[in-house]
């Protein structure tokens, strides 16, 4: 399996942001699927969190010309939703569950020891960038706890020592 | 499914609409119920479950009234101890997270949760707080924004998104929840109607004081109608020490149902504007002086006598503004006192329109559509320009029909603006392509149904017209207007199937295009659909006056006699009069609120009709530009300071009821007629003779809706040669804050609105190598401006729109007396 980085473009390429013919492309086949433009907001968002790695305030907009909408409305949607990334991410954005299942079955070490070898606490990132940790709520994977999930992909059933194998991969530049 | 449905609802049963909330049938009713989130303006929401019944068909569940709709053999009950228990809970909860600071709360005495704590029998010590800091709100100089105070019902921002269409504010989460902010925590930019504020149930949003001062006193008087557009929006202005120093509206009053734009709610500081005119002036060597009304009559008076002794004509130019009984008198001042044909609302967007367009083809110098058509049309069809740009109210109404999926509507111009992202189709016309498109549309209804064609080949003039308009080939139309041959089709098609079908033309001063033309095209078309007359169908002309319908009603035209007939003698258009002026033809020229040199294009001649004219009369509230060339000024009183009538732009004639006296030495429009006829020996009628000519006026134009002349095709131009546009498009117009000339003397207004600016899109920035805030050179061939740029997403690339705020002037030079569309270079300036 690899995880796949994420490389969040940074704001200042963000401010006036117009999609090219790729982008507008798969908005408009997005567009097909839904009854009004409105629907189609959250997919088009993930069509751009993907692409930009994150919703910059340009994105906001940029999203909000082509659907019709307005930007505050538009922002009041990726504020919402805690998944949209609202300032630039990590390379490797660390989601550990922090619900029942996983915190026995060992999820609350597998954090412990995340926060002392990267150094950082909750929702801090890496000063190179590279890691980012958050605590999430149930990932539905109760079954293969303790998990922890990366940019896009789950880590389950995880020791300490297979998830400092993965750090280390993942710090070295290679794509676990 | 059945149109009635029967509910039981506290042991009484009653006949509800099938599609209808419990709310709605309640309130119908008479049954209160306490509501927080509901307002029937915009959509229902769910949210404060104050509403809450308990349906005893369903063990007594509790349901929110305004989200549920009745259903057959549903039993409510809205007054147990269980519903008020639940609403109680829910009161408490809301005010958990309120600060309850009704003290030092300036909204404490018409706040709607006060009321409800007092309702509900809530006091203090049943909140249990946590604890409510004060976190920074929405930044705005209009509005001071309390999110401590707020109870998250989203009236605000569901009014600004559905009423007003500007969709301003939203909810973010923050650190400390979720509140009402705007995009980025940006600086409020937008239309400053207020209506966020006035819906507000808490004193979480207020207007900036002094904008809405307490204590003060409301509800007495009566509603007055708002003179500063064609909408018609009645308002009722808070009195203090013979002062405004507000204004109210209410949901019941139609036809905007509480709603105002900034314009009626702000523009009252006018009235004690220390530049008003309060006495009047006489030129004494070279300089304007003040005089006595006594002397300045007499002035008048010698004018009026020197000109007919020259054997000089006599031109009055009256604004549309005028109430319909001061039009009436000036038309009959110089009609019959002073013995002039010339006489007219001068240049006025809408004029034309209607009586060259309108009338020739439907018999009268009116809309046949009124706002309740609008509202009622399943079809609206909006041509030359954005009408959210000028007439608020006109687009609350249609964005209200596309809400509620009654209404479809479509829109062909080539300017900017803001309500092209709600509506079902727009077309990118060409500039002045409308009136290709028009006949387009037509050539394809007459081609493709044979039985059309037949029915309205019994209307006059069909033959004739028919040829012309086979001239407009898929071709022709495609080279005027850029737009796909199957584009056209398919909307022919759409206006086909429409059963109700309104035509929306609005008039302006800075639209390009030939505003009759289209409107005799418009006309033509809903002719051939058979929708011109009926309920629900027709043709909305939109003037950019107040009054510009009442005026022509009462003939204040040289065409135009009271009641619609035509003059025996017609009198001079104003260009042409100006023209004539300049010519040293016209003894005597009287501008009764109008300011060529301030508001009319360059090309009117109206610096040399102002020179020629012997005689010069302004008269008007404030020292307006075209002052200088005056040989007597006189002062009127405006807005709330005047009695009478204004027609709408929906034909509605509505009331004028003062709420406050003039300054001293200020007279009304209608008084300084009189005097002035008495003086030359020749009174005007008197109030109730007036009052008696208008009633039969007005009543003749509601026998026409019944009985309306019979229409008559006008046959179309042969098509110009195809256009082709290479270039930037200049875009001017008032800007929606201002009517470009009362309104400028706002101080409020003035600070809400940006400086006059060039607004273009963000590719046309970057290309044309201008910076945001910078300055840009403007130049067409009849004259340049220097302004600052700024970017606007919705300014349509190719284009700069320059919307006027007080330096009319300068703008004057771009406009176009012919309907020309200008291309204008715009480069960087240091
Ligand atoms: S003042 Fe009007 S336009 Fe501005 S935010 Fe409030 S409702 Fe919206
Ligand atoms: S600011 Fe007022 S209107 Fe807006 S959500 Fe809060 S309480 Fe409701
Ligand atoms: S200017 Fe027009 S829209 Fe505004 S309040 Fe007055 S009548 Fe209504
Ligand atoms: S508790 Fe962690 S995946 Fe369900
Ligand atoms: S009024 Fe029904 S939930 Fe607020």
């Amino acid at each position: 399996m690899r995880t796949v980085a994420i490389h969040a473009v940074p704001e200042e390429q963000l401010t006036h942001v117009t999609f090219d013919a790729t982008m507008e492309e798969r908005i408009s086949e997005l567009l097909t699927h839904y009854p009004t433009r409105r629907a189609a907001l959250l997919p088009v968002l993930w069509l751009c969190q993907e692409r930009y790695g994150w919703i910059a305030p340009g994105v906001i907009e940029a999203v909000a010309a082509r659907l019709g909408e307005s930007p505050a409305f538009v922002q009041g949607v990726v504020t919402f939703y805690t998944m949209f990334y609202t300032s630039p991410p990590a390379r490797y954005v660390l989601q550990v569950c922090k619900t029942l299942s996983c915190a026995v079955c060992g999820g609350r070490e597998l954090l412990e020891h995340l926060k002392a070898r990267l150094g950082i606490d909750l929702g801090e990132r890496t000063q190179d960038g590279t890691f980012q940790l958050i605590g999430v709520q149930c990932l539905g994977a109760c079954g293969s706890a303790p998990v922890i999930q990366i940019n896009d992909d789950y880590y389950e059933n995880l020791t300490i020592e297979q998830l400092d194998a993965l750090v280390d991969e993942l710090s070295q530049g290679k794509e676990a | 499914m059945p149109k009635v449905v029967s509910v039981t609802v506290d042991g009484r049963i009653l006949a509800a609409r099938a599609g209808e909330s419990v709310l709605e049938l309640l309130r119908r009713s008479g049954i209160w119920i306490p509501t927080l989130c509901f307002d029937p303006r915009v959509s229902a929401y769910g949210g404060c479950r104050l509403c809450l019944v308990s349906r005893r068909d369903r063990a007594g569940e509790l349901v929110p009234a305004c989200e549920t709709p009745v259903v057959e053999g549903m039993v409510l009950e809205t007054d147990s101890p269980a519903v008020h228990r639940a609403r109680r809970r829910q009161l408490v909860l809301l005010l958990g997270e309120h600060r309850l600071d009704c003290p030092v709360c300036p909204t404490s005495g018409r706040c709607t949760l006060e009321l409800l704590l007092h309702r509900l029998g809530i006091a203090g010590d049943d909140v249990r707080r946590w604890e409510v800091t004060a976190t920074s709100g929405v930044q705005s100089p209009l509005i001071v924004h309390h999110p401590e105070r707020c109870v998250l019902c989203t009236l605000c921002i569901r009014l600004c998104h559905e009423v007003q269409g500007v969709s301003a504010l939203g909810l973010e989460r923050v650190d400390g929840g979720i509140q009402v902010a705007t995009f980025a925590s940006r600086t409020l930019d937008c239309e400053y109607c207020g209506q966020c504020v006035a819906a507000c149930p808490t004193g979480a949003l207020q207007l900036r004081p002094p904008l809405d001062p307490v204590p003060r006193r409301v509800g007495t008087g009566l509603p007055t109608t708002c003179s500063l557009c064609p909408c018609g929006c009645q308002l009722l202005p808070a009195v203090r020490d013979g002062r405004v120093v507000a204004v109210e509206s209410q949901l019941s009053w139609l036809p905007n149902r509480g709603q105002l734009c900034a314009k009626g709610r702000f523009a009252h500081d006018v009235l004690v504007s220390p530049e008003r005119l309060t006495s009047p002036l006489v030129r004494l060597e070279g300089r304007l002086v003040p005089t006595s009304w006594e002397r300045a009559l007499q002035a008048v008076v010698e004018g009026v006598r020197q000109a007919q002794a020259q054997g000089r004509a006599l031109v009055a130019f009256g604004t549309p503004r005028l109430t319909c009984e001061d039009a009436f008198l000036l038309q009959h001042f110089m009609r019959g006192t002073v013995g002039s044909p010339h006489v007219g609302v001068g240049l006025a967007a809408g004029a034309r329109a209607l009586v060259e367009g309108v009338r020739p083809v439907l018999g009268t110098a009116r809309s046949t559509a009124d706002f309740t058509d609008l509202a009622a049309a399943d079809l609206v069809l909006i041509l030359r320009a954005d009408p959210s740009r000028t007439h608020p109210l006109v687009k609350s109404i249609v964005l209200a029909g596309m809400r509620r999926r009654s209404q479809q509507v479509v829109m062909a111009h080539a300017l900017s603006g803001g309500l092209e992202r709600h509506v079902d189709e727009f077309l990118l016309v060409r500039p002045l392509g409308e009136e290709a498109l028009l006949y387009g549309i037509c050539r394809h209804l007459l081609t493709e149904s044979a039985t059309r064609a037949r029915q309205a080949a019994g209307v006059a003039g069909f033959d004739q017209w028919q040829a012309g308009v086979l001239h407009y080939t898929d071709e022709v139309v495609q080279g005027l207007t850029g737009i796909d041959p199957e584009r056209v089709v398919a909307l022919a098609r759409r206006l086909k199937r429409a059963h109700r079908l309104v035509v929306v033309v609005p008039a302006g001063m800075g639209i390009p295009g030939d505003e009759a033309a289209v409107a005799r095209a418009a006309a033509g078309l809903l002719v051939l659909l058979g929708c011109h007359r009926k309920p629900g169908g027709g043709l909305l002309v939109l003037g950019e006056k107040a009054n510009l319908q009442g005026c022509l009603d009462v003939g204040l035209h040289p065409r135009l006699l009271p009641g619609g007939g035509s003059a025996e003698e017609p009198g001079w258009e104003p260009v042409h009069a100006m023209a004539r002026a300049g010519a040293g033809e016209v003894g005597f020229l009287y501008l009764v609120g109008h300011d060529p040199l301030g508001g009319w294009p360059r090309a009117t001649h109206r610096r040399d009709g102002l020179e020629g004219a012997g005689f010069v009369v302004v008269q008007d509230a404030f020292l307006t530009k075209t002052t200088r060339a005056a040989n007597v000024v006189l002062p009127v009183s405006i807005l709330a300071e005047r009695e009478g009538t204004v027609v709408g732009a929906d034909g509605v004639r509505r009331p004028l009821h003062a709420a406050v006296a003039p300054p001293p030495g200020v007279a009304p429009d209608g008084e300084i007629f009189r005097e002035l006829a008495r003086r030359l020996g020749m009174p005007l009628p008197s109030k109730e003779e007036v009052e008696r000519s208008l009633a039969a006026v007005f009543e003749g134009h509601l026998r026409a809706r019944h009985r309306p002349p019979l229409p008559t095709f006008m046959p179309p131009p042969p098509p110009p040669p195809p256009r082709t546009w290479r270039g930037t498009l200049l875009d001017v117009s008032p800007q929606l804050l201002h009517s470009g000339s009362v309104t400028r003397y706002s101080a409020v207004l003035r600070e809400l609105a940006p400086i006059v600016a060039v607004r273009m899109a963000p590719e046309d920035v970057a290309a044309f190598g201008l910076t945001p805030g910078g300055r840009a050179h403007l130049t067409t061939g009849t004259g340049e401006e220097m302004m600052m740029v700024r970017v606007d997403r919705t300014v349509r690339p190719s284009s700069a729109v320059v919307l006027w705020q007080s330096n009319a002037e300068g703008l004057g030079a771009f406009l176009a007396v012919d309907g020309e569309a200008r291309l204008v270079d715009v480069r960087r300036s240091r």
